[in-house]
């Protein structure tokens, strides 16, 4: 059952398309997850959901009520949504004690007091902070106030939980062990999520499924494993993960099989890909982790290069190869390789359309040129 | 990790603590909002805008609002410009705002740049002492110089008796009434500028000194000229401040005939018979205009609020410069400044207060007395004066403080359609001349309670006041409110709290400090304020600063000064108290 359907939804600031046509399904007790780069919107959608930004167009439904239609002009408020937020920067009222922030959105419901304190301490416990209530704001460290951000967040029993990049200002170490945490309590409590952020390990790691959005658009919805492996383009594919784009031209094809010219080169590299194929100028994209180095260059899919760089990587190397003008990057656990390396590509490829946008001009930290 | 307590996924579901399910709660919530953001935006327009009409109406009117029948002419504009006196009025007007907007920023810039940017001894003590002008009432002070360097004032009298040095001012004439206006003026000027200084980005002025320039050719080629902005800001405040004066024209114009607009219309208003109510109704309109020309303007060079969000970031470290030895007779003018505009006239309003007759020819202390405070305290005028205007003070502080933060909630943090004109609608009292404020309530009452019965309590003045006061208190306001994050609200929102429910329990509780420093302020401005009083006083609703002004006039000396130093001290106790109470008051 969907619990959370958005259909259409568009909006504008002034010149700013922030979202355009934008429809999400998030299934029940499923944890839904929007990537994309910072500026794509998923701030945007995540506001709109929760009711704190209008949209200009479209519908918004939470179980079986809508909470927004521009056609109708329905608009519910958003202390009637029951969405519980937690946002980026936590939002955790220094006035008021851990137990009280907890505590206000059961006050605001009338709940008595002998049990609003247990429901307190309750969710309290569940975040691991049981003993912390009496404690102010200022007297916790970030990973205790993201979590009291969480706990508040859950106090009510919300329909949905909202997360807006909740772990962006914890330390590389502490946000691994959140992401564990959380998606294990996410599983427990049951509640429909969605979690925003523009890091792919989190999304990749956490989520039952992942939107990945640019530009205000929805790029493609599907499960971790399918976003990664077949991205529905090049700006996904070079988001999620890392991936060498290698241009070229297709200059003939046999079924699946095509016979591919990296820019620079001359001679085609045989190659099986995925999907349509269409003569012509393309890019060819490639996981580094997919490509190994030979010693024999007589086998199909396989091409020589030229070592230019290395870089240690702790766990393996990562070696830049020349291929025509192309960079290739190549994962290896070899510390050496020769200077004119034979590549060999994954069995299946995938080819891109020549230009498109790609995440390399926007901030994904895993893009294969600032690595 | 341990987790012992499953949640349950539903209301319905249960846990081992429940909690009801949620109801459709009705539409009350949304509705007391929308109340309130109508109420404010209704009430704040009415009071700010709404008294303006009845000026123009009585302006445009062929008699008194009082009075029945009447209709529409344009004569009170062709009986005001045809008339001699009044451009005559301008002409000196105009003649004091250009030399008082030359001086007041010249000294101002070059005190901000001295103070703020170069070493010099003593910078720390000038740049408290600078403050005091702009934060005590003026009009002391004001009468502190009188005592001083008018022509038979105690400096001007022993210069004359015991050196041979010429006396080249004359406190009774235009540019004398304009050295007046520069010395009260010049602090607020030294810190428009100085603002504009602190938010300059010191890194242009770091790679002039590394590209070989000296220090305070850097200061002079790089800093003093991307400050044109905000001295440009400076200079339109000035003027515009110069154009509405009433103080210094009917304290040092009166006797030599020189009229200013603002006396210009306080005569033929009370001293006419029968007073030309419209003509002065129009010259109103016509000042009013022109300063609402003049405030449009300055918007224009300062992006009006958001000088202020500016200013939160991060604070530019500049190092002041080392000017070597010149730091001696720069530091010694510099003090020569402060002695002159401050410590003289501050001695010579003590001198007043606590003699009976001053005079560099009969030694203080043989003419030292107590009277004047003990007149103060006996004569019924004065003691009711200082008491009303306690009143005001505290009471008015308070309804205003709470007034603006209402205000400020909608314009800013609400959804409102039309919350934009809020904000402009509660800054535009600074374009609204005080004695125009006066006039435009005096008219209001005169349509809405023709008994008088509010005209002639201390709620009519005190209204008057606060709508004058409404856009200091909300640019003391606005920067902390600007600086708390919208999750904080928007996080109680989805928790459950309606608008009006997240400002009260959120927003309010956070921002008392704010508050606390807006009252202070707005305390002390009340306090000091008289201009709009000059068309509204009645015997009973005296406030201090009129009463001054009006006794001074008169001849009375002594027991107005001692009123001024009680004036002085009150505010400077609240200040020092509020220090005390909130480590430090706001940077303004
Ligand atoms: N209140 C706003 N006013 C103007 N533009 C906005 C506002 N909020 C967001 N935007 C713009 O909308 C776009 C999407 O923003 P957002 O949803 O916050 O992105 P994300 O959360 O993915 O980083 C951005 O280009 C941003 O500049
Ligand atoms: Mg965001």
């Amino acid at each position: 059952m969907a619990e959370l359907s958005i259909t259409s939804l568009g909006k504008s600031f002034g010149d700013v398309r922030a979202l355009d046509d934008v429809s999400i399904v998030a299934e029940e007790g499923k944890l839904l997850t929007l990537l994309g780069p910072s500026g794509c919107g998923k701030s945007t959608t995540l506001w709109s959901v929760a009711g704190l930004h209008t949209p200009d167009t479209g519908a918004i439904s939470i179980g079986d009520r809508v909470v927004y239609d521009a056609a109708s002009g329905t608009e519910v408020p958003p202390e009637e949504r029951q969405c519980g937020v937690v946002f980026q920067s936590y939002a955790i009222w220094p006035h008021m004690s851990v137990a009280d922030n907890v505590g206000y959105p059961l006050k605001l419901r009338k709940v008595a007091k002998q049990q609003r304190r247990e429901r307190v301490e309750e969710v309290l416990a569940l975040v691991e902070l049981d003993d912390l209530g009496g404690r102010y704001p200022h007297e916790l460290s970030g990973g205790q106030q993201q979590r009291v951000a969480l706990a508040r967040a859950l106090a009510y029993q919300p329909r949905l939980l909202l997360l807006d990049e909740p772990f962006s200002n914890l330390d590389a170490k502490l946000r691994e062990r959140a992401r564990d945490w959380l998606r294990d309590l996410q599983q427990r409590v049951g509640i429909t999520t969605v979690f925003v952020t523009h890091d792919q390990d989190e999304a990749l790691s956490m989520s039952d499924r992942v939107v990945v959005m640019n530009a205000g658009r929805v790029a493609q919805i599907g499960t971790p494993e399918e976003v990664y492996r077949d991205p529905a383009d090049g700006f996904v594919a070079d988001f999620v993960g890392s991936i060498n784009l290698v241009p070229g031209e297709i200059v003939g094809h046999d079924g699946a099989d095509i016979d591919f010219v990296v820019d620079g080169t001359r001679e085609a590299i045989r190659v099986r890909v995925d999907g349509d194929v269409r003569l012509g100028p393309g890019r060819l994209g490639i996981r580094p982790e997919t490509i190994s180095i030979v010693g024999d260059i007589d086998q199909p899919g396989t091409v020589r290069g030229t070592a230019l760089e290395r870089r240690f990587l702790g766990d393996h190397y990562r070696q830049t190869i020349g291929i025509g003008d192309a960079r290739v990057a190549v994962q290896t656990h070899l510390a050496s390789i020769p200077d004119h390396p034979v590549l060999r590509l994954p069995d299946i490829c995938k080819v891109f359309p020549a230009s498109e946008p790609t995440a390399e001009s926007s901030t994904n930290p895993n893009s294969l040129e600032t690595t | 990790m341990s987790l012992t307590i499953d949640a349950p996924a539903r209301p319905e579901s249960g846990g081992s603590a429940t909690v009801p399910p949620e109801r459709r709660r009705s539409h009350v919530g949304r509705e007391r909002s929308r109340i309130v953001h109508y109420a404010t935006w209704i009430v704040a327009t009415v009071l700010v805008v709404g008294p303006l009409v009845p000026v123009v109406w009585a302006s445009l009117w062929t008699v008194p609002l009082y009075d029945d029948g009447g209709s529409f002419t344009l004569r009170n504009y062709r009986d005001l410009l045809t008339d001699a006196a009044w451009w005559t009025a301008v002409r000196n007007t105009v003649g004091f705002a250009v030399l008082t907007t030359a001086g007041a920023v010249a000294l101002g810039t070059l005190l901000a740049v001295l103070l703020r940017r170069v070493q010099m001894p003593g910078a720390r003590l000038y740049r408290t002492l600078i403050l005091g002008p702009v934060v005590l009432p003026g009009l002391p002070l004001m009468l502190g110089w009188i005592a001083m360097y008018s022509p038979a004032g105690y400096v001007t009298s022993w210069i004359d008796s015991n050196t041979p040095l010429p006396i080249f001012w004359n406190l009774y004439s235009v540019p004398g009434m304009a050295l007046v206006a520069i010395g009260s003026l010049t602090p607020l000027m030294y810190m428009v500028v100085g603002s504009a200084l602190s938010t300059l980005d010191s890194t242009l002025e770091n790679a002039a000194r590394v590209n070989g320039a000296s220090p305070v050719r850097a200061l002079f080629s790089v800093t003093v000229p991307m400050l044109r902005p905000g001295i440009l800001n400076a200079g339109v405040i000035t003027f515009a401040l110069s154009l509405e004066v009433v103080g210094i024209p009917l304290l040092l114009g009166t006797s030599s005939n020189i009229d200013f607009i603002s006396t210009y219309l306080v005569d033929n208003w009370s001293n006419e018979f029968p007073p030309r109510q419209g003509l002065v109704s129009a010259g109103a309109v016509v000042l009013l205009a022109v300063m609402t020309v003049l405030l449009v303007l300055r918007n224009r060079f300062a992006g009006d609020l958001a000088r202020f969000t500016t200013t939160t970031g991060k604070p530019t470290a500049s190092r002041p410069i080392a000017i070597g030895r010149l730091r001696w007779p720069m530091t010694v003018l510099v003090g020569g400044y402060f002695l002159i505009t401050l410590v003289i006239p501050a001695i010579g309003l003590l001198l007043t207060a606590f003699t009976t007759v001053l005079t560099p020819y009969i030694d203080p202390w043989d003419v030292a007395t107590l009277d004047n405070f003990s007149t103060v305290l006996d004569n019924p005028v004065f003691r009711r004066s200082i008491v009303n205007s306690l009143l005001i003070a505290t009471i008015g502080g308070a309804i205003t403080t709470l007034a603006i933060t209402t205000i400020a909630l909608v314009a800013h943090r609400s959804r409102f359609r039309y919350r934009r004109s809020l904000q402009y609608v509660t800054l535009y009292p600074r374009a609204i001349p005080g004695i125009v404020t006066g006039m435009a309530f005096f008219w209001s009452f005169v349509v809405i309670d023709p008994n008088g019965v509010v005209r002639s309590s201390l709620w009519g003045i005190g209204i008057a006041f606060a709508v004058r006061s409404l856009a200091l208190g909300y640019s003391a306001f606005y920067p902390a409110l600007a600086a708390l994050g919208e999750d904080l609200e928007r996080a109680a929102r989805v928790s459950g709290a309606d608008w009006l429910t997240a400002m009260r329990t959120i927003l309010v509780r956070l921002l008392r400090p704010a508050m606390a420093v807006s009252y202070v302020l707005l305390f002390v401005a009340l306090f000091a304020d008289y201009d709009p009083a000059l068309f509204m006083v009645s015997p009973g609703n005296e406030v201090i600063g009129l009463t001054m002004l009006n006794l001074w006039i008169t001849g009375v000396a002594g027991p107005v000064a001692a009123l001024g130093v009680v004036q002085l001290v009150v505010t400077a106790v609240v200040l020092g108290a509020a220090r005390l109470v909130f480590g430090r008051i706001s940077n303004g």
